[in-house]
């Protein structure tokens, strides 16, 4: 029981480790002329989505609050606020569709969901924080960017599956 | 539930994906093709009215600079209202570009600046001019 925690412990804070470099990586990564202003990949995703489908919700959330604290002293209050905004969102909506009994959902259409959600609850973060709904305006571009960003993170997700897989289960 | 073996979107997926693609790019196509921009730019500064700006006024190009929560300076023209700099870390602001010729609005989330084109007027049936 005491190894099966520790073990888990382990993992999140592997998982925590790699989204924190994903993160830094993409800052790296010059968006501007060649994305629009306040789009990003969202490599660093990747790692609370593939906690969500194959570690639970917990988990997935732990990560989303840890990333969020990560920005928060890399970027500041404003960062992070709009990070944990972003994460609870897509996390949210990824629960819902991976957890539905009913109906059943591909990794893809689950990323594009989350991705989505993610640019969304950024999108009412910032209008919380400047107490105006200007900033929904730039909606559209968000969702579209929402998909592709999310069509691309789950292929990623799919050539890093194997190695994740054997982290968990070593 | 998920299918984690299918790599690739179902057909209904993929139906409701391409569905909200082209209606948001009819709308974006809408707003981009008959938007007129207003002649009047409104600053805001954390939630309150900082200043309005009449592009019509503009005689000669300016700068404005706003102590906000990160110092930011703004270039205003007869075409619009730039963010030209700012100390945020993000620096997303100054990829906005001018208000109201590039977009409606720009925002500098850490310093809580608003800029925003008033009057803006939408022109259906007589097409561009």
């Amino acid at each position: 029981m005491m190894q099966q925690k520790t073990k888990k412990i382990t993992v999140l804070g592997l998982l925590f480790a790699m989204a924190c470099t994903l993160s830094f990586l993409e800052s790296l990564i010059p968006t501007t002329g060649l994305l629009p202003p306040g789009v990003k990949l969202g490599l660093s995703n990747i790692v609370p989505m593939f906690a969500m489908l194959f570690l639970g919700f917990r988990s997935a959330w732990t990560i989303a609050i840890l990333k969020s604290a990560f920005v928060l002293l890399m970027r500041g209050a404003v960062a992070g606020f709009m990070s944990i905004s972003g994460g609870m969102v897509s996390l949210l909506i990824m629960g819902i569709l991976v957890y539905s009994k009913k109906l059943s959902f591909t990794l893809q259409f689950v990323s594009i969901c989350g991705a989505v959600g993610h640019n969304l609850g950024q999108l009412a973060a910032s209008s919380f924080l400047l107490t105006s709904f200007t900033t929904f305006a730039y909606a559209p571009i968000l969702i579209i960017s929402g998909i592709v960003m999310g069509l691309i993170t789950s292929a990623v997700l799919f050539v890093l599956l194997p190695a994740l897989k054997r982290i968990c289960t070593n | 539930m998920i299918n984690p073996t299918r790599k690739k979107m179902t057909k209904t997926e993929t139906i409701l994906v391409i569905t909200v693609c082209i209606l948001l790019s009819i709308a974006g196509i809408f707003l981009a093709f008959f938007r007129r921009p207003g002649e009047t730019v409104e600053i805001t500064v954390d939630g309150h009215h900082y200043r309005t700006v009449d592009l019509e006024q503009v005689i000669s190009e300016y700068d404005i600079q706003i102590d906000a929560a990160y110092p930011v300076t703004l270039h205003v023209t007869r075409e619009g209202v730039t963010f030209v700099h700012s100390q945020c870390p993000d620096k997303l602001c100054e990829g906005f570009g001018c208000v109201p010729r590039d977009s409606n609005s720009a925002v500098c989330l850490p310093a809580k600046v608003v800029v925003r084109s008033t009057q803006e007027t939408f022109v259906v049936g007589r097409g561009a001019e």
